[in-house]
């Protein structure tokens, strides 16, 4: 067998092994001084690796042939470019994937006693720290329970939003329960929201597995760093998020919503999350107008009164209410 | 050496030299006659450019790698005394026209994911079903070794075997030779 080929199999044996479950600080040492030992081994254990990295693309919900052409920015590879340092993303992968199926036998038995509730009220955010060190954001009108024990972590979010950035313990899953979806977080940053019609999760860092509890023939989906899934009763949907689109989900937790060219009815709905006073469109036209901009969440008057100063849109307020409509001032009734 | 610039050294030869691998590969198929030494060949080409890069990046990888590469063959037809065919090569003859019309260099193309596809379909079956528990539906080495009824370190070895395989498949991406083959992986 020729030298390359031998040095070729012990970089994929390394990999593989790495890949695998209760990858060691010290066999993580070992593989350091391997790598460094030649050049040889370095990159043949860079090829190795590049190639396993970009097997993922083929996952569910990656872009593939049949799917739309995915803009420049967020294809998965230029993702994996940004996240390649230092194998980080393997030492991530290695470290934190943890079984499917585990969640399900811990969260039959409910303790009580151990359970947290948080809840924020309309217009609110919130940190918390859990006692594994794991840090929760609440957004406006959520309602989450924590349970954190020797047996695993478990939060389950009852309504709202909320990002979590959770502390790395390989041995402790770390589930959401969001309805009917278990995400089961095998990274580090990620959001939840649930909405009338389903599930949003966007990964911010890491690795999120999203699953639908009742629909078991439903394969899980594995989310990367800037990835985000819709998930609904009957589908999920997976996309590929670019770093602006990602900033304006996370935008909430400085109390900011950033809008870039959505409808004012897209708009209203979600100042609406916020604010005890509600916008209404009075007419289609005026929820179709496109708007841009980075706005205080919780000053819905500042902005019905920009509409109506930069707009030319009719603003009236009327108790909790704020009508808006397109008919210029002139011709309103 | 600091870890820095190996991380930096590494994410360049990740990003600028293994994706013109198909091309040098092509290119060593095209100027060297023992097919077995082709792999060999290639991986040498890999230390000599890491290396260089060590002192400074080439401001044109791709003509680098094309020039250690050329410089490797000439210097092993003087060792193995036989004529430098390369030498004789002209250098418009190496695909230096097509560098900078390369998008898949920087990004995944549909070229990539229908190579990939066909790599996948190309794993012997064993190998295959364990590397698409793993990859494509995401389940840890764990949860494929209990859900295929084998050991973890069955899993392990056929995640080895794998990746060599999917590597092989990517580097000959667009080249109609099959590169791909039990032996070579085995």
């Amino acid at each position: 067998m020729s030298q390359h080929l031998k040095i070729e199999q012990q970089a994929a044996a390394w990999l593989a092994r790495k890949d695998g479950e209760g990858w060691s600080a010290d066999e993580q040492t070992r593989l350091d001084q391997w790598l460094a030992l030649s050049t040889a081994h370095r990159v043949a254990y860079l090829r190795l690796a590049a190639a396993w990295s970009k097997a993922g693309s083929l996952a569910p919900g990656a872009s593939t042939p049949s799917s739309p052409p995915a803009p420049p920015e967020p294809a998965p590879a230029a993702m994996e470019r940004r996240t390649l340092p230092r194998f980080s993303q393997w030492r991530i992968a290695a470290a934190l994937l943890v079984t499917v199926g585990a969640a399900a036998g811990l969260l039959a038995v409910r303790d009580n006693l151990s359970e947290v509730r948080y809840e924020t009220r309309l217009g609110a955010h919130q940190t918390h720290a859990l006692k594994d060190g794991s840090k929760l954001t609440l957004n406006t009108a959520t309602l989450l329970r924590a349970r954190v024990s020797q047996g695993g972590r478990t939060v389950w979010l009852d309504r709202g939003e909320a990002y979590f950035d959770v502390a790395h313990d390989a041995a402790h899953p770390f589930v959401v329960i969001a309805g009917a979806n278990r995400i089961t977080v095998l990274g580090t940053r990620f959001t939840v929201r649930r909405e009338a019609g389903g599930t949003n999760v966007v990964v911010v860092d890491g690795r999120v597995q999203v699953e639908n509890r009742q629909a078991s023939s439903q394969p899980p989906v594995v989310l990367v760093k800037h990835q985000k899934v819709v998930a609904t009763p009957a589908t999920m949907l997976k996309s590929d998020e670019s770093d602006a689109s990602i900033e304006k989900m996370l935008s909430w937790r400085e109390g900011k919503l950033i809008f870039d060219q959505v409808t004012l009815g897209y708009a209203a709905s979600e100042f609406n999350r916020y604010n005890k006073k509600k916008l209404v469109l009075a007419d289609a036209e005026a929820a179709r107008m496109q708007i841009s901009g980075r706005f205080d969440a919780g000053n819905v008057t500042g902005f019905a009164s920009l509409l109506q100063r930069g707009f030319g849109l009719d603003v009236r307020e009327t108790g909790d209410t704020i009508a808006i409509a397109s008919h210029k001032p002139g011709r309103a009734p | 050496m600091s870890p820095e610039l190996h991380e930096a050294l590494d994410n360049w030869f990740v990003q600028a030299v293994l994706p013109l691998e198909p091309m040098l590969t092509a290119f060593l198929r095209r100027h060297c006659r023992e097919t077995h030494d082709i792999v060999d060949l290639r991986q040498d080409v890999y230390v000599r450019v890491y290396e260089a890069a060590e002192t400074g990046l080439p401001d044109n990888p791709k003509a680098f790698v094309f020039a250690v590469a050329r410089n490797l063959l000439v210097d092993r037809a003087r060792h193995q005394q036989v004529a430098a065919i390369v030498a004789l090569a002209p250098s418009g003859e190496l695909p230096d026209h097509v560098d900078e019309l390369c998008p898949e260099r920087h990004a995944m193309g549909r070229q990539d994911i229908a190579c990939l596809e066909q790599a996948f379909s190309d794993l012997p079956p064993k190998c295959r079903e364990v590397v698409e528990l793993r990859k494509i539906a995401g389940l840890s080495q764990r949860d494929v070794a209990t859900r295929l009824g084998v050991t973890e370190g069955t899993v392990e070895k056929q995640i080895a075997k794998g990746i060599r395989f999917l590597a092989a498949a990517l580097g000959a991406k667009g080249s109609k030779v099959k590169t791909i083959s039990e032996p070579e992986v085995a």
